[in-house]
């Protein structure tokens, strides 16, 4: 065998010079090909995967009471909220429940890496005791998003409402709640349900490849498209922070007109900075690292925006009279115990209570502790993330057969 | 948790995209200066897109590039041109001497410092760079290589005067700067007559993106989800080499195919860069995998190192393939793990050389043992591997459970 000659011809061949008797004429040929085919494959009936992101909640949620409501960019539906709910039956209970990765428990896998089977879900865990306990069928739209923030609470309460929900439930992670400062860095921006629905290389090739490529080439264009139109100056295009206000379209979707801009003026860059933002191993806590932790030390008693988009979600709701119920999501026994949870702890317990003091409406409650303080059954994978929610379902039943009676009386 | 600031196939995808706009106007501008003030903006732009602070870092850098290159030339006359030279250079490659040396505390303050330079500009460049993460210096590496050479190539004599357009251009050349290739100042030959259109090169250049985009996603992408390393020490034995083979291959598919990313984009605008890889994992010998790995690191370390060094000579040619593999493996990070790569593979190239010159020339062998010989060379090259890519305290149980022990 004359591997030799082969050898070469290989090499010859990854060299691409035999494309350089092209003419013009052959390259739009190609080019124009390729875009026909990108149009087909990008048209083809994938999936489904489109539409429900992440796989393993899909999978883990299928044939359950609890429906995902955030889903994958597409180009059919930029906006990140499922489109194609089902109209909700007469005498069920529609809950909208809405929280980050503390509502979702990893039992064997790293955080946001699960696979089919390896999660738990506190809604679900919750809707099934709820029903065993009053015979109330439920249904859990739950919106999950990873690093919620509170702008993306009030968004996804709107939905909810817009989705005909009877009641809202909101877990509220002491990590990020009162912490715009962490999550408006370009890196936490990505985690928004509004940045989501643009074209953002990062997932996009969970869904499909595809779908990734068509949207490589639209997210380029849509940003010059924006700027040339003038719909956005320059610095709107150009500065993620910006984006972070709009919906795709150029239109705004809240009256807001850069209510961050005091982010702006003290950026993230010191703070990930200050708090060894670059490597998480050089923390001095007790704990050894965690990076979630240093996050915390960020957490503001001051945090204006924050807790004005809390209100927001507690006002719209009693507006359209609609029972919610905010509590804080537990966190582990050593978080209590590390110094700077244990501040992070102490500021968000203290704006809970400020949303839990007495008021003529009885149709928000708002449970201000820590589970944690009174629940010594939940396993914990580290300071947030549960491994096994415990009685955690038991704790939140009172007050959501109090959400389902009220959503009752409403009606 | 960091972030590095770009995906490299978002930047691509941007550069790609952006090309359909560029390209025209770039074949029609029929001014070299013109030319090359356009990729310099090019690259700029997609500098700034990662985050301004970074297209201020290297701005700066270029332009000292350019005054050093300059003193260069100008001490070359004197007593003093050693001394000028070797100061320049030092300089040239200190940032990344200094991030390889300092990873954790160079990050930070290149971060704060050019933040804070940025401050210095209109405020809409600090309000978008504020909201950019954390940052690593993309292609600090690359770019200090390609400095350097072009220090000891004006040292040596290979260049005049480079004006500032083409230095720019070099510096910022959208194709090569987050992933390479080193590409030589020569290779795009920026101070020449203008490279006319040529379908040829549309056609070679858009070949060489496809294929690099099917090793990237139809073969790396999924190897990189079987040939994890971390974690392998826990495997058994037969498990644990798959996970080698399939990261050994995913690293070489992903490596390659970004190489041919930039190869590809660079052949749309009339530039023929050289080839980075040459089929690695079927030589038949450790320098056969050198001499086909990462191609134009290895070209830069036989100019600049191995040469000067004394591989030509008998006496002093083992000594040069040390100081070679080792700045190769100093490259990539200073530590003991790459500091065991460096010498793993300095004792594989001079025990082949030795047992060659021991040999002398025989006729090519069979088949057969040519196959043995490519995967002997294969296995060899990936039991290096967790050199590469795992902390210290790790490789002694990886390697217990790849040699048969048990987890």
């Amino acid at each position: 065998m004359n591997l030799g000659c082969s050898w070469a011809r290989l090499e010859a061949f990854a060299s691409c010079e035999w494309a350089s008797k092209a003419t013009a004429w052959v390259c739009v040929r190609v080019m124009l090909w390729a875009a026909l085919f990108l149009w087909l494959i990008g048209n083809l009936p994938f999936p489904k995967s489109c539409e429900e992101y992440p796989e393993p909640l899909v999978t883990d949620l299928r044939g359950s009471n609890v429906v995902q409501m955030l889903t994958g960019p597409t180009l059919a539906n930029p906006t990140g909220f499922r489109s194609d709910l089902t109209p909700k039956a007469k005498d069920r209970l529609r809950v909208a429940w809405i929280g980050g990765s503390e509502l979702q428990g990893f039992v064997s896998s790293p955080v946001g890496r699960s696979r089919p089977g390896e999660s738990v879900y506190l809604p679900l865990q919750a809707a099934r005791l709820l029903e065993e306990k009053t015979g109330q069928d439920v249904e859990v739209l739950l919106y999950l998003l990873y690093r919620m923030r509170t702008f993306d609470y009030y968004l996804c309460v709107l939905d909810a409402i817009g989705n005909g929900c009877d009641a809202v439930v909101i877990s509220c992670n002491s990590v990020w709640l009162l912490n715009e400062k962490a999550l408006s860095s370009a890196g936490g921006l990505y985690h928004t349900i509004l940045h989501s629905g643009y074209s953002d290389m990062r997932g996009l090739l969970q869904i499909t490849l595809f779908d990734g490529w068509r949207n490589v080439a639209l997210s380029v264009l849509e940003k010059y498209f924006f700027a040339m139109q003038g719909q956005r100056s320059i610095q709107d295009a150009y500065s993620e922070f910006q984006l972070f206000l709009q919906r795709p379209g150029g239109k705004p979707h809240i009256e807001a007109a850069n209510p961050l801009k005091e982010i702006v003026t003290n950026p993230p860059i010191g703070f990930w900075a200050r708090f060894d933002g670059v490597n998480g191993s050089r923390l001095d806590s007790s704990n050894g690292q965690d990076w979630v932790q240093f996050y915390t030390r960020y957490v503001d008693p001051d945090a204006v925006l924050a807790k004005e988009y809390v209100q927001r979600c507690i006002s719209i709701c009693q507006e359209q009279r609609i029972p919610l119920l905010v509590y804080l999501a537990p966190l582990s026994p050593t978080a209590l115990q590390d110094p700077f949870f244990s501040c992070a702890i102490t500021i968000t317990e203290r704006f809970a209570s400020e949303l839990a003091e007495p008021s003529s409406d009885t149709s928000v409650i708002v449970l201000p502790t820590i589970p944690t303080r009174e629940l010594d059954d939940l396993e914990f994978r580290d300071f947030v993330h549960a491994k096994d929610f415990g009685s955690m379902p038991d704790y939140l039943l009172p007050s959501l057969r109090t959400l389902a009676a009220r959503a009752k009386t409403a009606k | 948790m960091t972030d590095s600031g770009a995906n490299p196939i978002g930047y691509f995808g941007e550069l790609i995209s952006l090309s359909i706009v560029v390209l025209p106007v770039y074949y029609g501008l029929p001014w070299r200066l013109a030319r090359n003030i356009l990729l310099a903006a090019f690259g700029a732009w997609l500098m700034f897109t990662v985050a301004p602070r970074l297209l201020l870092f290297y701005l700066a850098y270029w332009l000292f590039l350019y005054v050093a290159q300059r003193a260069v030339l100008w001490s070359q006359k004197g007593k003093a041109s050693g001394t000028v030279f070797f100061t320049m250079l030092t300089l040239a490659i200190s940032p990344m001497l200094l991030w390889k040396a300092f990873p954790y505390d160079s990050v930070v303050m290149f971060n704060l410092e050019t933040h804070r330079l940025v401050g210095l500009l209109p405020g809409i460049f600090s309000a978008i760079d504020a909201v950019k993460y954390i940052i690593l210096p993309l292609g600090l590496s690359f770019a200090c290589f390609r400095g350097g050479d072009l220090l000891i190539q004006t040292h040596l004599g290979a260049f005049g005067p480079i004006r500032l357009h083409a230095l720019l251009c070099y510096g910022l050349y959208p194709p090569i700067l987050l992933v390479g290739p080193v590409a030589e100042y020569r290779e795009l030959a920026l101070d020449a007559p203008l490279e006319p259109f040529s379908a040829g090169d549309i056609a070679v250049g858009l070949a060489n993106i496809s294929m690099g985009l099917v090793k990237l996603f139809v073969f790396a992408y999924p190897l990189g989800m079987v040939g994890k390393l971390q974690g392998v020490e826990t495997q058994t034995t037969f498990n644990a080499w798959i996970s080698l083979v399939a990261f050994a291959w995913h690293l070489y598919l992903n490596f390659a195919g970004y190489s041919d990313l930039a190869i590809g984009c660079a052949r749309l605008y009339g530039h023929r860069l050289q080839a980075n890889f040459s089929f690695p994992f079927f030589k038949t010998g450790p320098a056969e995998f050198w001499q086909s790995w990462h191609m134009s690191l290895t070209r830069f370390v036989w100019r600049n190192i191995y040469i000067p060094a004394g591989g030509m000579r008998s006496k002093t040619q083992y000594l040069a393939l040390l100081l070679a593999t080792l700045t190769i493996a100093f490259w990539h990070a200073l530590s003991v793990p790459m500091l065991l790569f460096g010498l793993y593979h300095a004792a594989g190239l001079m025990v082949q050389r030795r047992l060659a010159s021991r040999r002398g020339r025989k006729a090519a062998a069979g088949g057969l043992f040519q196959g043995l010989k490519m995967v002997g060379t294969f296995l060899y090259v990936a039991l290096s591997l967790p050199m590469l890519v795992l902390p210290l305290e790790q490789l002694p149980k990886i390697y217990f459970v790849l040699f048969g022990g048990r987890p």
